[in-house]
């Protein structure tokens, strides 16, 4: 059984089709990047599979068990971070935990062990402010430990690293390697890197429609083409003129000193592209061979 | 439930609540009988200085008590009206509530939280007026009909909390704090012009308990003239908040 499962989810705002026929299965155990540009339609998915808004058409299940039908029995295993978590601002962490706990009916000891858990993990344990001096950064975190105060095996995290300095996602998204390891997490985002660093499996959103869904390894399997780098001492346009015609060039773009070559070929390319170095004797800085980044593979599959 | 109730009073008791909603009245409270006391005796004093002498007749409690009460419809109500219109607006636009709304929660109980919680400091902070009112007037005036007053602040109170819930309710089913207020005062008006609808009609408005605290303060009011705005005033105050609640337990927050 799949822990989400989205069958033909279609949603609208008036004329606005936000969500197009959707269907995608979530492996438990997964880390599923859900990836889209602004106005895809991720907000909206999550916000249907956490039951805040209701489906213009189609279903999802959470577990085997549909949303629409028992949205209380789901609420107990998941957990849930919006785009822009939000809190009574007069509280202090500790104080808003214990008022989720309340929600939950926890116990007075399974509570108190699991707000120290928490507050430790997003490490807020010596935060004794009110939530409406946090930064940003403070309120991602306390996001995250409201979202586990269930101990909940699915999360949602929307868009969780977005607003973060580059510590902050570097902690949030170590957190989320964390928490895999127990847990199926469905996070949405437009940072690939984010992805790159901790999902297995992605799905890619455009003005609503699927238009990927894969593993990241087949994904990249799928969409590889060797990249090659090479730097000069100069102008390049000499080398430049050699790659004109050659069949296992796909496309060479020129920056400054820095030719980028791409090709079908990463054998000959392997063996040919030094060899043409050597033949117009320029002074060689760099020369490197990569793979196109998940980055490019955005860019490519959404144009 | 219980957990949306601790978290209004904790609310109440954290936040400018505990002190605004009783300052409100009391304020309101004690201004009725010093303005009762000394606006005619400052507008003698102003006509002398224009040459005009005009004996006002000397001013009694009843006075004061007219005033405070004219004051509660003018300024307490709005006040109450802008004071909860974002209970629940608020918590909305800001995003608070979709994130509660993500756990086992119940809607009804939310609102139904708030209304217990908030309606009872607006209960307590009303009494604080109203003290604050009558030991006032009993130190300006030597005198003040303790029974009399009373008698007209329990006629007023469940028209004071039929606002409130009003307010409530609305908020409840907006998602913005200014539209709650706007819609709430439209609905005072309302209300309260149902009062001024002719006697066969006028007796049985919610707005006809104001028209009965003013009468008490005078004279003597039977109970049986109440019966049916006070039936009225419960039943709008139960209708307000079902549909309220209807509202918010169909909305996507
Ligand atoms: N309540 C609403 N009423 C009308 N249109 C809406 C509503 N919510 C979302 N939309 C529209 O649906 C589309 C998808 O929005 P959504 O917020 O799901 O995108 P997103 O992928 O989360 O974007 P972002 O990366 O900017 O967060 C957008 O065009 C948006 O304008
Ligand atoms: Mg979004």
């Amino acid at each position: 059984m799949s822990a989400i499962e989205i069958q033909d989810l279609t949603k609208t705002f008036g004329t606005k089709i936000a969500v197009d026929q959707l269907s995608l299965a979530v492996p438990q155990g997964s880390v599923f990047g859900f990836l889209g540009p602004n106005g895809a339609g991720k907000t909206t998915t999550l916000r249907i599979l956490t039951g805040l808004a209701r489906p213009s058409a189609g279903q999802a299940l959470i577990f085997g068990v549909d949303i629409s039908k028992n949205l209380q029995e789901i609420s107990r295993r998941i957990g849930y971070l919006p785009e822009n978590p939000a809190f009574y601002g007069w509280m202090r962490a500790r104080e808003y935990l214990n008022f989720c706990a309340d929600l939950f009916n926890l116990s007075a000891e399974e509570r108190n062990e699991r707000i120290n858990t928490l507050l430790d993990f997003v490490k807020l344990n010596d935060v004794d402010q009110q939530i409406q001096n946090y930064s940003r950064g403070m309120k991602q975190r306390l996001g995250l430990a409201q979202a586990l105060i269930n101990n909940s095996d699915i999360l949602f995290l929307d868009e969780p690293t977005s607003a973060l300095d580059p510590i902050g996602r570097k902690e949030v998204l170590d957190m989320i390697a964390d928490l895999s390891k127990s847990k199926t997490i469905f996070f949405s985002t437009h940072i690939l890197s984010d992805v790159e660093r901790v999902c297995d499996r992605v799905a890619m959103l455009d003005k609503g429609r699927l238009v990927i869904e894969s593993d990241l390894e087949t994904l990249k399997n799928d969409y590889i083409e060797p990249v090659f780098t090479l730097e000069f001492d100069g102008s390049p346009d000499l080398f430049t003129k050699l790659l004109a015609g050659l069949i296992w060039v796909v496309d060479v773009q020129t920056h400054k000193q820095t030719i980028v070559v791409r090709t079908n070929d990463l054998g000959t390319a392997q063996r040919e592209l030094p060899k043409l170095v050597a033949r117009t004797s320029l002074p060689l800085r760099r020369l490197e061979v990569g793979e196109l980044s998940l980055e490019d593979i955005f860019m490519k599959v959404l144009s | 439930m219980i957990a949306f109730l601790k978290k209004e009073f904790k609310e109440i008791f954290k936040t400018y609540r505990l002190w605004v909603i009783p300052l409100i009245f009391l304020l309101i409270g004690l201004s009725s009988p010093a303005s009762a006391k000394f606006l005619p005796d400052l507008l003698e004093g102003q006509l002398k200085a224009e040459g005009v002498v005009l004996k006002l007749p000397e001013p009694s409690d009843f006075e004061a008590f007219v005033q405070y009460f004219k004051n509660l419809t003018q300024l307490g109500l709005i006040a109450i009206i802008l004071l909860s219109a974002g209970l629940v607006s608020d918590e909305k636009a800001k995003g608070i509530l979709a994130q509660v709304l993500t756990k086992p929660v119940s809607r009804p109980a939310i609102v139904l939280a708030k209304w217990l919680a908030q309606g009872s400091w607006l209960i307590l902070s009303f009494i604080v007026g109203a003290l604050g009112c009558y030991l006032y007037t009993l130190a300006l005036f030597d005198k003040a009909s303790a029974s009399r007053f009373l008698y007209a602040n329990l006629f007023y109170l469940p028209y004071l909390l039929l606002i409130f819930s009003l307010s409530l309710a609305i908020s409840a089913a907006m998602r913005s704090q200014m539209a709650t207020a706007l819609i709430a005062f439209v609905g005072f008006f309302l209300i309260s012009i149902t009062a001024t609808l002719g006697q066969n009609y006028a007796r049985y408005s919610p707005a006809y308990l104001a028209n009965l605290s003013h009468k008490a303060l005078s004279k003597s009011v039977s109970f049986s003239e109440a019966t049916w705005p006070i039936a009225t005033t419960t039943s709008l105050i139960a209708i307000f908040l079902i549909v309220g609640i209807w509202v918010f337990s169909r909305q996507e927050v």
